[in-house]
């Protein structure tokens, strides 16, 4: 396609005009001319020659001109006539003399000498003493151009013959005329087939592309390499966008999404993860308790009754227990969730037949002390693997994959305790700058969790700091500044 | 997790061998510790609340020393003499009823030691001992003490004794007032008219539990002969300290004597070092771990473990349970420490071959469709927290005072409740961006937790603001109608009162007949109580009323 036109060199109206007038002129002219021709101001011929000379279109030559003026005597002069005109048509009219002391009525006190030194010099007029006064005696006519060169001058000529040249200088000498020298500039158009003359606009109109006059214009160049102003735009979130990534690896693992509540019992969030209400991570201290609500255990009386037995004596599932009196009252209160791995047990329930796997992802509640790696609120991800023939070589697999799907090369393990797996396991992850970061923490369901569920097959969990990758994917180094409530951050934050 | 500090030089000293810094490193990791940092003098570990016995330097060494096989099973002297007769009213009944207790005579300590021994009592009162309440230690110079001992509650200005740290004698009130200890732990027998002593024959006062021990008693480099005892409230908690506390001091070497807590109608002999076992079954050991071990491979790994096995019938092994290991109550936690001894990077990852259908969340397709539509309407998202202040949800928007999910415990009063709704986070949001460019239009997809007739009920709420210079109702108008028509749905606005908005400027959104939330243009209050000067009109939408729009071919 052929944009021929569109784009040229940037040209604008006037200077467009300025071309055509020059081409009129021959190809060539002075500015004076130029302007007359183009009916504008010869000041503005200056600036539009030098722009196209710029572009390349013309060619400036500078003329040093004299210039003739008037004075402001010399514009008296040019009214009136010369003081030495004014004294010959009065001594004409006066019949050839006239006393001295009435010249005034013509001249002005200060010509009046300079022009009885013009008399005496050329012979035109003596001064006769006489008893009542002396008298201006006409002898001759003597011709002079002073006039009309005056009135040429103030006609705005410039041009003299060489004849004129000494009656010009008198009159520099007397005041009357001065003498500047004068810039002129000759414009010459450059040949030069290339360029064409098109109009160049900033904006394309509608108007232009429907009345098919953008074949005659040509755009103006913009500086593509200067800074736009910023968008407010609309975006996602780049933290949640995160967690959706994740949870799209997982979708396409084949892990089904799970959720639960803010609100728990401390039954599902901690008896049924047979930790013992003496357990030190049960205190108070350790979880946000809640009022204002009342909360019945969303278990059957079954379940309350073998997590009972689990944690006194172990039930029937092969365990001691904690040895100690399980409290139904410690169960019932109400918390905020302290970790993810309740709704993992709250799907087990409800899920009995292998094979399962799901996760859940979403905000967990611990009372720590506020600072830059630690929040009140933050995101935990977890996830379960249940069916026959699972074993911690399973775990270490999923653990390995997983962390190969968020980009991580390598892992290490290392046994770690939770009070709900066993064996317990923490991994490491390598950063490429960061070198290894402790983000996920797994297991196997311990018997004492399983069998008061009813699930006869083992299942692995993982659970994942997923807020520290966060940080680590966004670049920032305080928990907080996920949830930043700086806009300008959030207008500016890049997602790669 | 407790975090306990290390001397390497005396760890090592323990251990009896020389250990490289990796070596020591890599054989921490392997008993679950985290290394915090590690220099020449100092090693700092965050270890697991579940081996008490590794909370100190003792325990550590010998676990270390079994994992490199260099010690054998679990073993102590006793000391010849006869149990220390400890005699307990029943007047202690009411505040502070269980104490036990060991001595370990003929023990050498270094500074060192003393610092570990006090950093394990520290330790174990943090975990097992609830800060104390449960359980609580006391270490003292048997040498200063002439048995037999008396465990007794007394009226607190009948008591009178001059504390640790302390340079005269104080009454029991005094001690909960006046001395640092008191003030932190006196509630725990504050309110009972007798407080617990422990005092011997001479009437010499040991301690006051849980608060503090007596000056008389104190313990030091010097000291030759401990007395340990653990006072509290769970025989669980008590055995516990006392066992973890008695096995650490015998291994800086003497010998154990018992004591004979004489209560009125039992005698228990502290400590209680009951042989306790535990079975493992191969078959189990071999489904669980997933490694193709032998019986033999299995004995030789739990005796790195530091237990003494015996071979059963049927591929069974018996493992004998020291008294500082309590946390073995089922055969999984010995397949764990077989799977320790075994290095858990050695083990082979295996991936899952289990198939299953990965599914989103019901709603999540609905979520990502409204979010696009709000991004593309110009929007910006945020993320606000959904524990928020009362003065935030209730007082400055004006809102009427309702329940709310409210945190007992807050760490701060802008966590102290969960939202029940966007509209006040958004604009607390703008307060934080009253200088920032406008026009500002942000929005928020998220969590809120509703309370129905005292139960919570979470929902999935849409907020969303604009505002500038100048903004008109039509503006947000435009946004619900554009919304919902790329919804497929109809929506219908009705006039409504609302305190957030302007009377006359504010509507309820129905959908389906059904009302779902709520727009409007910002009352000038309102905006002033958050310190924004630029008019604003918002929305507010329960999307979990929407849900029916989930399926992909509904009828």
């Amino acid at each position: 396609m052929s944009r021929q036109g569109v784009v040229g060199m940037s040209l604008s109206q006037s200077e467009v005009e300025f071309l055509n007038t020059l081409d009129l002129l021959g190809g060539k002219a002075v500015s004076s001319t130029i302007a007359a021709k183009m009916g504008v101001p010869e000041s503005s011929i200056f600036p539009l020659s030098s722009l196209l000379a710029q572009k390349g279109y013309v060619k400036i030559t500078e003329l040093i001109k004299e210039k003739f003026s008037l004075t402001d005597e010399g514009c008296y002069c040019a009214s009136k006539g010369m003081p030495e005109t004014r004294l010959m048509d009065l001594l004409k009219k006066k019949g050839g003399q006239v006393p001295l002391k009435e010249l005034s009525a013509v001249l002005k006190q200060n010509e009046i000498s300079p022009v009885l030194g013009w008399g005496k010099k050329t012979g035109a007029f003596s001064i006769e003493k006489r008893p009542d006064g002396p008298y201006v005696v006409l002898k001759k006519d003597v011709p002079h151009y002073s006039d009309s060169l005056l009135a040429k001058i103030e006609n705005g000529s410039n041009s003299f013959d060489e004849k004129e040249y000494p009656a010009l200088r008198d009159l520099i000498s007397r005041g009357l005329v001065v003498k500047k020298d004068q810039k002129e500039i000759v414009v010459e158009l450059v040949a030069n087939p290339n360029r064409d003359r098109k109009v160049t606009v900033s904006v394309l109109t509608s108007e232009d592309i429907k009345s098919g006059k953008w074949r005659e214009i040509s755009l103006r160049p913009y500086d593509v390499s200067a800074a736009p102003p910023a968008l407010k735009i609309g975006k996602k979130h780049s933290y949640l966008e995160f967690l959706e990534e994740v949870k799209e690896i997982l979708f396409n693992m084949g892990f089904e999404e799970t959720e639960g509540q803010f609100v728990e019992t401390e039954f599902w969030n901690f008896d049924v993860l047979f930790q013992a209400q003496d357990h030190p991570a049960r205190a108070v201290h350790d979880s946000f308790q809640v009022k204002n609500i009342s909360l019945k255990i969303d278990a059957p009386s079954e379940l309350i009754e073998s997590v009972k037995l689990a944690h006194e004596s172990g039930g029937n599932t092969g365990s001691k227990g904690w040895n100690y009196r399980w409290d139904i009252e410690t169960a019932k209160r109400p918390l905020l969730r302290t970790q993810m791995t309740v709704n993992s047990v709250r799907y087990l329930h409800s899920h009995k037949h292998p094979p399962v796997k799901a996760f859940s992802l979403s905000k967990v509640f611990r009372p720590d002390v506020i600072d830059s790696r630690h929040m009140v609120e933050f995101c935990q991800l977890d996830g379960i693997i249940g069916d026959q023939g699972i074993t911690v070589r399973h775990l270490l697999g999923i653990l390995q994959e997983f962390s190969r799907q968020l980009g991580f090369k390598r892992i290490k393990f290392r046994p770690s305790y939770y009070p709900f797996t066993e064996p317990s396991i923490d991994a490491y992850v390598e950063h490429p700058k960061l070198g290894w970061i402790e983000c996920l923490g797994a297991g196997m369901f311990r018997p004492e969790v399983l069998g008061p569920l009813g699930i006869n097959f083992p299942v692995i969990a993982w659970g994942i700091g997923i807020d520290r990758l966060a940080m680590i994917r966004l670049g920032i180094n305080d928990i907080r500044e996920l949830h930043t409530d700086d806009l300008g951050k959030l207008r500016g934050w890049g997602w790669w | 997790m407790p975090v306990i500090s290390l001397n390497r030089a005396d760890l090592l000293s323990l251990v009896g061998k020389e250990l490289t810094f990796s070596e020591l490193e890599d054989l921490l990791t392997s008993m679950k510790c985290e290394l915090e940092s590690s220099n020449d003098v100092e090693i700092i570990v965050e270890v697991t609340s579940d081996r008490p016995d590794l909370f100190s330097a003792e325990g550590m060494s010998r676990a270390i020393r079994n994992y490199l096989g260099i010690g054998s099973f679990y073993s102590f002297k006793k000391h010849p003499g006869s149990p220390i007769e400890l005699i307990v009213s029943e007047s202690v009944d009411t505040v502070r009823p269980l104490i036990v207790a060991s001595a370990v005579r003929g023990v050498s300590l270094t500074e060192e030691a003393l610092r570990q021994l006090m950093q394990l009592q520290e330790k174990l009162h943090n975990t097992y001992g609830s800060n104390r309440r449960k359980a609580s230690i006391g270490v003292y110079d048997l040498d200063k003490i002439s048995p037999p001992l008396f465990y007794e509650a007394r009226l607190p200005e009948k008591i009178r004794f001059m504390p640790l740290e302390h340079h005269s004698e104080l009454s029991g009130r005094e001690v909960l007032e006046l001395t640092p200890k008191g003030k932190e732990y006196g509630d725990i027998i504050s309110k009972s008219p007798l407080y617990p002593l422990l005092v011997d024959s001479n009437g010499k006062v040991l301690s006051m539990p849980p608060i503090i021990n007596s000056e008389d008693a104190r313990v030091s480099v010097a000291t030759k002969n401990l007395l340990i005892d653990v006072t509290g409230l769970d025989m669980r908690s008590v055995g516990i300290c006392l066992n973890i506390m008695t096995t650490s001091a015998l291994e800086r070497g003497g010998s154990l004597q018992c004591v004979e807590v004489k209560c009125k109608d039992k005698v228990l002999r502290t400590p209680i070092f009951a042989d306790s076992f535990q079975d493992l079954d191969l078959k189990r050991a071999k489904e669980i771990s997933g490694l193709d071990l032998t019986i033999s491979e299995i004995d030789s790994l739990l005796k790195r473990m530091g237990y003494e096995t015996e071979a059963l019938e049927n591929g069974a092994i018996r493992a004998k349970i020291p008294p500082y290991r309590v946390d073995i109550l089922h055969e999984v936690d010995l397949i764990e420490d077989v799977m320790m001894a075994y290095g858990l990077n050695r083990v082979q990852p295996l991936f899952p071959r289990v198939h299953t259908i990965g599914k989103p969340l019901e709603g999540n397709r609905l979520r990502a469709r409204i979010r696009d539509l709000m991004i593309g309407m110009g929007f910006i998202e945020v993320a606000t927290y959904v524990l928020s202040s009362r003065d935030l949800m209730v007082n400055r928007p004006m809102l009427n005072e309702r329940p709310l999910v409210e945190v007992v415990n807050p760490v701060s009063s802008e966590y102290a409740v969960l939202r029940d709704m966007l509209l006040p986070k958004l604009l607390g949001f703008m307060s934080a961006n009253a200088h920032v460019e406008y026009p500002q239009k942000i929005f928020e997809y998220g969590s809120v937790v509703i309370v129905e007739n005292g139960s919570p009920k979470m929902a999935n709420h849409l907020g969303a603001v604009t505002s500038d210079a100048r903004v008109s109702f039509e503006e947000i108008q435009a946004a619900a109608f554009s919304l919902f028509k790329n919804l497929s749905k109809d929506v219908e606005l009705k006039r409504k009162s609302s305190s957030l908005f302007i009377e006359g400027r504010v509507a309820s959104i129905n959908v389906d007949g059904m009302e779902i939330g709520i727009l409007g243009e910002i009352h000038p209050q309102i905006l002033v109580n958050f310190g924004l000067y630029n008019p604003a009109v918002a929305m507010e939408v329960n999307v979990s009323k929407l849900m029916n729009l989930e399926s992909l071919f509904r009828g």
